[in-house]
């Protein structure tokens, strides 16, 4: 059976953590497939640590801020969303699937939409995995390769 | 090319009084080869050389903090400096980012025709035992003692030079020749296409060979000039530990990718990193991909326009063309 994807999330604190934090007390089900990794504001995001989560072996990074113009510190989000992007668009140069990274808006309210867009990322790097197409860690041999991760994790349960 | 050396030597002897160094280039250990030079008295200016082979960005010379104080420069010296237009997009790049003082910069500009990649004439003779060169504006006559080859000078030019967009000086105090006019529009960013045109799986194995190749001599951060973070280079930093010492595949590409994302929007595509390269590693072709993303999604091309901010620096609450 393929094994749970493994997917970091980097959540803004005021806004996407307390909705994906509503989205547990409400008990909406979801894959346990996200790590969250809390952060003052998405403009603290360096592009470097989703691309370093990618290359040490993460199946997907799903970041999320608080919607353009609601940043609790005004204007953060709208630099991340400035950097994030240009980061989706260079990952496929370097051979990494774009479809592995995305960045959404939830505000602290919307838990229902954390759980639906949980989901849908989880699917979506599910099937990814299924081909490993753009897989980020098959390059480094060193460290870390494809066969390793599948037999490794058919032998420990996930 | 010799008339305007001549004005060189003119220009630089007129500069000299209000400067306490002019850098520009000079002969090299062979006659393909050029090296920079640091001229601080006028018996030095005969040293200056003008010629196709002149492709150093001088402006790496130029930012203080590249280099520990009075390695080059102390700190009020006033520099003059000959730039090619590359060159000048990194001290324009420089002045928007607060790094140099422009009044304590003087520019002597010029025009330029492209310049030459001798390791393109590989192959054809031995590079490494020219004893004699003649060169005019079309062709290229190359000796060594066994043999002789001519080429084609439009032929051998630098990649860069082909799309070049800016053959004039940017800035400049004085600038030395006419101008001269591009007479085609030249897609800039052709060599980032061509890679694109492959697989995903394919370039992901292109970069991985690539980079399994490099042996970290550093000499792509330490040539590039807007990579001056002297003490605090993230690569050589253990708190945090962003790299490891050691060389692999893994994290050659990791070093990689940490150089292209500091020069995020910065890079002037001067192709000096690929050009010091001794592995050749086309390295230069990471930032260019950020270069071409930036253009397309903010019209952006790092130094050309002074007192412009930079996209990263910026934002808009409704963007144009982010989603």
């Amino acid at each position: 059976m393929q094994p749970e994807p493994r997917i970091i999330g980097f959540l803004c604190h005021w806004c996407s953590y307390a909705g994906a934090d509503m989205a547990g007390t409400s008990r909406m089900k979801q894959p346990a497939s996200v790590r969250i990794v809390r952060l003052p504001c998405t403009g603290r995001i360096n592009p470097l640590l989703p691309l370093k989560a990618l290359m040490d072996g993460a199946d997907g990074v799903l970041i999320s801020g608080c919607h353009p113009g609601d940043c609790h510190y005004r204007e953060g989000n709208l630099y991340a969303r400035r950097k994030l992007e240009l980061l989706h668009r260079f990952l496929p140069f370097v051979g990494i699937e774009p479809k592995r990274l995305r960045y959404v808006w939830v505000s602290a309210s919307e838990g229902a939409r954390w759980q639906t867009i949980v989901e849908e990322f989880t699917q979506q790097v599910r099937e990814l995995n299924q081909t490993l197409e753009g897989y980020p860690s098959e390059g480094g041999k060193a460290s870390f390769s494809n066969e390793d991760n599948v037999s490794s994790s058919e032998d420990k349960s996930f | 090319m010799s008339e305007l050396l001549n004005e060189l030597k003119e220009k630089v002897a007129g500069v000299l009084p209000k400067v306490t160094c002019f850098i520009g280039y000079g002969a090299g250990f062979d006659p393909l080869r050029v090296a920079p030079v640091f001229i601080r008295k006028t018996e030095d200016i005969d040293r200056l050389q003008w010629n196709r082979f002149c492709v150093h960005n001088l402006a790496t010379y130029l930012p203080p903090h590249k280099y520990p104080p009075g390695f080059l420069f102390e700190a009020d010296e006033k520099i003059g400096i000959l730039l090619k237009g590359c060159d000048s997009r990194s001290v324009v790049q420089l002045l928007q980012e607060g790094i140099i003082d422009r009044r304590k910069l003087v520019i002597i500009g010029l025009p330029c025709w492209g310049m030459i990649d001798v390791t393109k004439l590989q192959g054809r003779i031995d590079i490494n035992k020219v004893n004699r060169v003649e060169l005019d504006e079309q062709t290229i006559m190359v000796f060594t003692n066994q043999a002789e080859v001519s080429a084609d000078v439009s032929e051998l030019l630098y990649d860069k030079c082909k799309a070049c967009q800016h053959p004039n000086t940017l800035i400049y105090d004085e600038f030395m020749g006419e101008k001269r006019e591009l007479t085609k529009d030249i897609e800039p960013f052709t060599q980032v296409s061509q890679l694109e045109q492959m697989g995903l799986s394919a370039r992901a194995e292109f970069w991985d060979k690539q980079f399994a190749r490099c042996i970290r001599c550093k000499a792509c951060r330490n040539v590039c000039p807007l990579c001056y973070c002297q003490n605090q280079c993230l690569l050589d930093t253990r708190v945090p530990h962003w790299t490891k010492e050691r060389v692999d595949a893994q994290s050659n590409r990791w070093f990689h990718l940490i150089r292209a994302f500091h020069l995020a929007g910065r890079c002037t595509d001067c192709g000096e990193c690929a050009r010091v390269c001794p592995m050749n590693i086309p390295i230069n072709l990471l930032p260019m991909k950020m270069n071409q993303e930036l253009f397309e999604l903010f019209n952006w091309r790092a130094g050309t326009r002074e007192g412009e901010k930079p996209p990263l620096m910026s934002f808009q609450l409704e963007e144009e063309k982010i989603s």
